[in-house]
């Protein structure tokens, strides 16, 4: 009983702080509004058609962009590898645009 | 359930033993007394209660505040002599304030009263009457210092008692305040607070005096980090009266700011602290303070006691035992004089210290608009240095911009700064807060104009010392921190007054009131990672652009930085191992970046890399216009 009340206070008095998932594989990173990342992981995405793309990394808290990579995509699920080492803030924005600008996809990454 | 009990009773006795708001008292027979039946000034309260003269001790204690300086036909605390004919009462403690300013307290009596801190007269109604109103009298107090209390009251018969109200100086109503007097020679525990001023653009929170971190607005409560150890700094001698002539006083000396005060040699004896070592001086109730030594070699030992106390000798209770002569006062003090040690606090000190990699920090302080408004100042100074209708708005600015400490600001200045800027030479050789940062005392840093500035030391370090010995219980100490070769004090403190004296001044600008935006693209070209910037003024008539990428040195080579500027401006690029420094600086004044600048910085991929993000990006920027306004700089 008494190790009951301390699991409990303990429990109580613990503050959970809510963290994004890890993103899988092969689930796309612009089908969840957050995710986690680690330096060298693999984030996924589907492009319907090949050809000049855009991802642009941003400071969440102020919009001010931080690099924006040019590739060559090709229809179907796109994989790229992130580094981390060299950005400067732990809460980003990551946009994917096509040739035109026109916004294909927005999600939030938080660096771990 | 006993330790339950344990717990109460300790709450109780802890309470029940708290002397806050009780006072000590003494119950005075004074029937038999040889003085005289009614005191009629403090001195005669000193011979009316002394036992040598026939007075006797009736009682003893320590009672409330309420009782013991609230009474009228009664005495709550204890018994009274002849049913309080020819009786006398002293009430003893300590007052601490708790407000500084000017403190009112109104005594009445039947018959004689009077009320002393320190030994001080503050009110009195001397002499035989009933009741007769209120008798007031005010003293500047300061927080949390304790003062030596004493109320005394005289009855020789009929009626009787002792009224004694104060108000702080916050309030417009008198009554007994029982927070404020204590039975406990009360020492103040100090408390320290600093306030670290380095402008807006800082983020505070990075920065911790003596392992106590900042709150975002620069405050840290430096109480922990106090030396609370004393040391003893001298003595104060206490005189009192005696048979003979031994101390003079000196009219006031308009060259000496005060009047001298001479001891009789034979006040000293073997046994007594050395003449030297007098740091303060109580004086019946004329003068209780510091005093300096002025000449001891003689016969009198003189001290100068500072300030014109001219009204208080001559309104002193004491004047049977002064004479006047040829405008200097004798005073019959034989060699009753004691002395007590006095202590002091050691000098105290805070070491501020970083989260921040110093190294990156100090590259987003010392940016191309310090560098411009460095040349700039330089060029308005004229071929001879002569000329002023300068860019510096404050005097600390020229002592940031000379990087050399040299005590000149000049052109080997500007050509450190740009070094620094290029790359070519950094202004330190290793980052750290001691050879970069300045911290002053706000006091100090608002006097330092352009033509005294050079005058001040370098104040490069990371420590800054401040004194406690001030009396208060809270001090508060306002450090304005600055950053050698911050020309423009965008992470600096700005001065409360603008101090540059007798220029035709310019307005200083605003850091970060305009904007101009760049753009960064990077792609993988083969084994080649290739970064683009490019700028867009925005009309500004932009003169220099700086920018810090980031990369991943563990996956990429840095290889170079290709130009493509208009004029002839100085373009520097520099490879710090996780960053490159780059960007441009037009001095000729000719000449302006426009939107077909940009720069294209090409890396080597160190293995097989395919589809990546993040390898790169953007950090630190900074660009400043002709007229030398410092630009914000927006990624697109």
């Amino acid at each position: 009983m008494k190790k009951l009340l301390l699991i409990l206070l303990l429990t109580g008095c613990t503050k959970i702080i809510p963290t994004p998932p890890p993103i899988a594989a092969n689930t796309s990173i612009f089908s969840v509004a957050k995710s986690s990342v680690n330096d060298g992981d693999n984030i996924s995405f589907d492009l319907k058609t090949a050809g000049t793309y855009t991802l642009t990394m941003g400071d969440s808290t102020t919009s001010q962009v931080l690099t924006r990579e040019r590739f060559i995509g090709k229809a179907g699920t796109n994989k790229l590898k992130i580094y981390t080492k060299s950005l400067s803030v732990k809460y980003l924005y990551l946009i994917l645009e096509d040739e035109s600008k026109t916004q294909i996809g927005k999600t939030t990454i938080v660096i771990n | 359930m006993k330790k339950l009990i344990v717990a109460f009773l300790i709450l109780i006795s802890s309470v029940a033993y708290s002397q806050v708001g009780y006072l000590n008292y003494t119950v005075y027979n004074i029937r038999s007394t040889t003085t005289g039946a009614y005191a009629n000034s403090a001195a005669d309260f000193v011979n009316m209660f002394d036992t040598t003269k026939g007075a006797t001790v009736y009682a003893r204690g320590v009672s409330t505040a309420a009782k013991t300086l609230y009474f009228a036909n009664g005495w709550q605390p204890s018994g009274v002599p002849n049913g309080g004919s020819y009786t006398g009462i002293k009430v003893t403690g300590y007052f601490v304030p708790k407000e500084t300013g000017t403190y009112s307290f109104g005594i009445d009596g039947d018959d004689g009263v009077d009320f002393l801190l320190d030994g001080t007269v503050i009110t009195s109604f001397y002499g035989p009457h009933g009741f007769g109103g209120y008798r007031y009298g005010t003293v500047n107090l300061v927080a949390g210092k304790s003062y030596v209390f004493m109320a005394r009251y005289q009855n020789w018969g009929g009626g009787w008692g002792m009224y004694l109200v104060w108000k702080r100086p916050s309030q417009s109503t008198w009554s007994i305040q029982a927070d404020e007097v204590t039975t406990i020679v009360s020492t103040p525990t100090k408390q320290a607070l600093a306030n670290f001023d380095f402008g807006n653009t800082l983020d505070k929170t990075k920065f911790l005096a003596s392992t106590l971190a900042l709150n975002s607005s620069g405050q840290v409560d430096v109480t922990n980090a106090l030396d609370s150890n004393k040391i003893t700094n001298g003595y104060k001698a206490t005189i009192g009266l005696n048979q003979w002539e031994s101390v003079i006083i000196n009219p006031y000396e308009s060259n000496n700011k005060g009047h001298r005060l001479m001891l009789d040699e034979r006040m000293f004896t073997s046994s007594s602290p050395k003449f030297n070592s007098i740091n303060s001086i109580k004086v019946l109730d004329i003068y209780d303070g510091p005093v300096t030594v002025y000449d001891t070699s003689g016969w009198w030992k003189t001290y100068i006691i500072p300030g014109n106390v001219a009204d208080k000798i001559t309104s002193s209770t004491y004047q049977s035992s002064l004479r006047l002569q040829d405008g200097w006062y004798a005073i019959q003090a034989g060699t009753n004089i004691t002395y007590t040690a006095t202590t002091e606090y050691n000098p105290q000190s805070v070491k501020l210290t970083t989260t921040n990699t110093l190294a990156t920090l100090y590259n987003s302080i010392v940016t191309v608009s310090d560098v411009y408004l460095a040349f700039k100042e330089l060029a308005n100074g004229g071929i001879f240095g002569d000329q002023t209708g300068n860019e510096f708005a404050y005097g600390i600015q020229y002592k940031n911009a000379d990087v050399n400490n040299d005590g000149y600001f000049n052109e080997a200045d500007c050509f450190a700064l740009l070094q620094h800027l290029t790359g070519t030479k950094t202004l330190v050789d290793t980052f750290k807060l001691n050879n970069t940062l300045k911290l002053i005392p706000q006091t100090t840093y608002n006097t330092i104009t352009k033509s005294n500035w050079n005058t001040f030391s370098s104040y490069i370090g990371d420590s800054i010392s401040f004194n406690i010995n001030t009396g208060k219980a809270i001090d508060t100490f306002n450090i304005s921190a600055t950053w050698k070769g911050d020309v423009n004090l965008s992470h600096s403190a700005t001065p409360v007054v603008n101090v540059v004296a007798s220029n035709s001044l310019r307005s200083f600008s605003t850091p970060m009131s305009n904007e101009i935006n760049a753009s960064i693209m990077t792609e993988m070209i083969g084994d080649s990672i290739y970064a683009y910037i490019t700028l867009d003024p925005l009309g500004q008539s932009l003169i220099g652009a700086q920018f810090q990428l980031n990369y991943d040195n563990s996956v990429l080579k840095y290889n170079r930085v290709k130009f493509i500027t208009k004029g002839s401006p100085t373009n520097w690029s520099t490879d710090n191992g996780g960053f490159i420094g780059l960007g441009s600086l037009i001095t000729d004044g000719n000449s302006a970046l426009d939107n077909t600048t940009q720069y294209i910085i090409s890396f080597t991929a160190k293995q097989k890399l395919d589809n990546i993000l993040g390898l790169i990006s953007m950090g630190a920027t900074d660009a400043v216009n002709k007229a030398g306004t410092q630009l914000k700089v927006r990624i697109k």
